[in-house]
């Protein structure tokens, strides 16, 4: 991967041109980036990689946003594109725009030890092929094993006319995921878990050591295989601490930023009002180091921050960009986020929190007479940000009898509208456990974010299943 | 140089570097999107790029690499890299590129490459955007605006040479909009959702794109939960598609091969309802998905999967047709430059039973029409085929559509649900979302449904 930046002259040039026709505010984001994956699939191992590098020009004139590509770095091509932005974005006549950018801070600490693309291809190969054969040993009813290791660097220098500075960071993720056929006679189920890293895989240790992840996945699927179907009706729901987090980023955090909050989400004109039980704190972190959606400063310049959502019930903030934090005359949160170069940045979660309560776990379950113990969650979810409407999967369930986890059940989906998960919140443990969660949030563009929560009780929630309808009350 | 030329150099310093056999393919795109919030544009995004894939094979192992970097050092640079790490996959017989066909794939066929996408101005695809949305509130006053509204274009030219003859050009156009209405009073807000796709600027109806967005959202507008039950659901081409887009993963040789589809060991089975006849037709006149060649070079067929609910073949490329001794049906499918080619649909098809839709409807007493199904990837298990979906829809009384309930679940598996089908009506349709799925209306019988009351 070429490592050589671009002249912070170059980038004034450019950003002038780019500014030439008016405009609120222009930048360019120059990235270049390396993707390799190992897999082994079928007993079968094999790898790939891939370079992707370009600059993308934003023009912001009138809060529209106008953006343009190029994969070329020549001083040439950068200022014709610029000048083709400029015009698509403004009929007004050329004029001086005064920009001089400076060098920004470069203290940034990268996460990674070694990076990912001077690591040696076999230290990756051992770990894969380490995977395979832990999945596969001593377990008849697997059918198949798919182990990945993914890991990415990319290195970003963003010259911005809002900050005047050229500034540079380098983010990464290692990713590491297992998927466990488990099947006996007509029956197949898959059981999968991962993890996402923002740093090397000396990082993956304890639960989350390659080997744990490959046993967790094929613990998942022989579990399902052994459980009963869910039961469908509405019931209380204990929630595991952790990974069941992503229930809380898909049933609240998208309707909190700012752009959808703009089409009219169902948290729209809420700021300062009670829109969740008082148990309930809700954070958007991007600075815990090593988390997937952390960063020094965000896809646009601004530094990243710990933002309360919710506190303690009360809508305070919302989740925004540059663009929005404009439109609606507040503070940028630095939650503008890009895929990638092709991209402008938009609003976006980094790593998405509960905070923790005062309760025992323990007690949080004992004191449930029935109800489901949701422990795996399943493949991320949906929301229809409007109606507040959303939909998650558990992966592995328990039915709670008399306040003890007893049956597996399997196939459990969850339902409802996000205010009132959030004001049917009863218990909150003093647990929090943040997850390093592999698999990504999706909007048009996909980033990886962190979710994270305590053992978490909510009264009432509407369970799809394949078995019997519910028959327990509520409480 | 263009990038044919690019694409033989490539692979001569491949083959000069000791690998037994090479392809690169060289994907070149240009893209617009414009996506408007409030009647006003929010992002204007206009972009051309061009990348390139290689695969070499070796004793048996093969390997893949991409860039975007085009510049003859760069290239040499990955390639050495590629021919170093290949040695050490693991070898598998099945490894394989295909040779050149007798049938030219390119040459055999007419284009759906419609320059108009190419140089209509930017301006003009604005203003379509901003159509996008005036239409649909300009439709009912209960349409108070619209979530998503977004226009795009694509055009991308594909050109792929392999060492063992294959060589040629693959283009394709797409000109789509998405919408998502608002409408509602004010005790009840919905959405409604549609995409409107063409392979050609001016086949793309964006009017009746906003209509079907706003009839969707303003049908849903007062909606209740249901009572818990079993009732027969009628599944309309824009829900039935999705639901068949699991069908067709389960209907991929490799994962067939892998023992990953519960249709694995199944061929010659019944395996749904006699109504149901699944095809897959890569040389589909006029179809979105239609090309000539698929990403390896083999000529696209048509290929009958389930016929009368037989099921009678799966989807192969070149690895898995080898794996099992057969022929590759053109099903290769790359999903950009940096992608590894795999198994995938073309134009994918439930064919068109011969039940009027009407009737179809006619003869349910008490049902459900599902409108919309919410967060389908969470809702369903792709391998096991279990599912529970939360749903939005439209109570069918005494055979005609009644009033609108949310909150309810439909839960069963989808292999039942093929075996439960007892009605197919004639409306077939294509539905973009992604892949390409085209399906009447169909109908099945009992299905658990769940509510909240």
């Amino acid at each position: 991967m070429p490592t050589e930046k671009l002249d912070p002259n170059l980038l004034s040039d450019v950003l002038r041109a780019a500014l030439s026709r008016g405009a609120d505010f222009a930048d360019i984001y120059a990235e270049q980036a390396a993707y390799a994956s190992v897999e082994s699939d079928d007993r079968k191992i094999n790898s790939s990689f891939v370079q992707d590098g370009g600059v993308g020009i934003r023009v912001v004139k009138n809060n529209r946003t106008y953006y343009g590509i190029s994969a070329s770095e020549e001083p040439a091509r950068l200022m014709a594109l610029a000048r083709q932005v400029a015009d698509a974005a403004g009929a007004e006549a050329g004029r001086e725009a005064s920009v001089i950018l400076i060098e920004g801070p470069t203290n940034w600490q990268s996460s990674f030890a070694v990076p990912p693309d001077m690591l040696d291809v076999q230290q990756k190969l051992a770990i894969v092929r380490s995977g395979e054969e832990t999945a596969w040993s001593g377990e008849k009813r697997i059918r198949q094993v798919s182990i990945g290791y993914r890991d990415s660097v990319r290195r970003i220098q963003l010259a911005s006319s809002v900050t005047g500075t050229v500034l540079e960071k380098e983010l990464g993720l290692t990713e590491f995921s297992a998927r466990v056929f488990v099947g006996d006679g007509n029956q197949l189920y898959v059981g999968t878990a991962g993890r996402s890293i923002f740093g090397g895989p000396e990082h993956f240790q304890g639960t989350d050591s390659f080997e744990s992840i490959a046993l967790r996945a094929r613990r998942n699927g022989i579990t399902q295989l052994e459980a009963d179907d869910a039961p469908r009706g509405v019931m209380p729901v204990v929630f595991a601490p952790g990974d069941n987090g992503v229930l809380f980023h898909e049933a609240c955090g998208h309707g909190m930023e700012a752009d959808l909050v703009e089409r009219g989400s169902a948290f729209a004109g809420k700021q300062g009002e009670l829109v969740a039980s008082e148990l309930v704190t809700l954070y958007d972190d991007g600075t815990i180091p090593c988390f997937p959606g952390s960063f020094p400063f965000d896809d646009e310049g601004t530094a990243s921050q710990r933002t309360a959502l919710i506190e303690r019930g009360v809508l305070r903030n919302y989740l925004q960009s540059l663009v929005t934090a404009r439109k609606s005359a507040c503070e940028p949160t630095g939650n503008g986020r890009r895929q990638n170069y092709r991209h402008p940045s938009i609003p976006r979660m980094r790593n998405t929190y509960i905070g923790a309560g005062s309760m025992n776990p323990d007690d949080i379950i004992a004191q449930t007479d029935a109800g489901l113990y949701a422990e795996v969650h399943g493949s991320g979810g949906q929301v229809d940000v409007i109606t507040g409407r959303f939909t998650t999967s558990v992966q592995v369930a328990w039915l709670i009898e008399k306040g003890k986890r007893t049956r597996p059940v399997r196939g459990a989906t969850l339902s409802g509208t996000g205010i009132d998960v959030l004001k049917n919140i009863d218990m909150v443990g003093n647990d929090l456990v943040i997850a390093q969660m592999s698999g990504r949030c999706g909007k048009g563009q996909s980033v990886p974010v962190g979710v994270g929560m305590p053992t978490v009780r909510v009264r009432s929630l509407l369970v799809g299943g394949k078995g019997e309808i519910w028959k327990g009350a509520t409480p | 140089m263009n990038d044919t030329e690019f694409a033989r150099r490539t692979l001569d310093y491949a083959m000069q570097h000791g690998v037994e056999a090479a392809e690169v393919a060289v994907v070149r795109t240009r893209k617009t999107e414009i996506s408007v919030v409030n009647m006003t544009p929010e992002t204007v995004n206009a972009q051309e790029e061009i990348g390139f894939g290689v695969r070499v094979l070796k004793d048996a192992r093969m390997g893949f690499a991409a860039s975007n970097r085009l510049d003859a050092r760069s290239v040499h640079d990955l390639l050495d890299s590629l021919v170093s790490v290949v040695r050490e996959h693991t070898p598998d017989e099945a490894n394989t590129l295909p040779e050149c066909s007798d049938r030219k794939p390119w040459e055999d066929g007419f284009s759906t490459f419609d320059e108009v996408i190419l140089c209509a101005p930017l301006e003009e695809k604005v203003r379509r955007a901003l159509f996008l949305e005036q239409c649909a509130r300009d439709f009912d006053t209960r349409v108070k605006g619209a979530s998503t509204v977004i226009y795009g274009d694509v055009a991308e030219e594909e050109t792929l040479v392999n060492s063992l003859g294959v060589e040629g050009v693959s283009r394709s156009t797409l000109a789509y909009a998405v919408i998502e209405a608002i409408a509602g009073d004010k005790d009840s807000v919905e959405t409604g959702w549609h995409v409107g796709a063409s392979s050609t600027y001016d086949g793309l109806d964006i009017e009746a794109t906003a209509v079907t967005a706003a009839r969707r959202a303003l049908r849903m507008v007062g909606s209740r939960p249901a009572q818990s039950a079993e009732l027969p659901l009628v599944f309309p081409p824009e829900v039935g598609s999705a639901i068949l887009a699991y069908v067709s993963r389960m209907l991929d040789a490799d994962a067939v091969q892998k023992g990953k589809s519960l249709f694995r060991g199944r061929e010659n089975a019944k395996v749904a309802s006699s109504l149901v006849s699944v095809v897959d037709d890569g040389r589909l006149e006029g179809g979105l998905a239609t090309r000539f060649a698929d990403a390896e070079g083999v000529p696209t067929e048509r290929t009958e999967l389930l016929k009368d609910g037989v099921l009678k073949s799966f989807l192969h490329d070149s690895y898995t047709a080898r794996k099992s001794g057969t022929v590759s049906t053109g099903n290769a499918q790359r999903g950009s430059y940096a992608a590894r080619p795999h198994t995938g649909t073309t134009n994918f098809m439930l064919l068109p039973g011969n039940c009027p839709t009407d009737t179809l409807l006619n003869d349910v007493s008490n049902g459900l029409y599902v409108a919309e199904m919410q967060g389908l990837h969470a809702a369903i298990n792709p391998v096991s085929g279990d599912f529970s979906i939360p749903c939005k829809g439209l109570m069918i009384r005494d055979g005609e559509l009644a009033e609108p309930v949310t909150g309810v679940a439909i839960s069963g598996n989808l292999f039942d649900l093929l075996q439960d089908v007892d009605a197919v009506g004639d409306d077939f349709t294509w539905v973009f979302s992604g892949s390409i799925i085209g399906t009447p209306t169909f109908r099945v019988r009992n299905v658990k449904v769940g509510s909240a009351c």
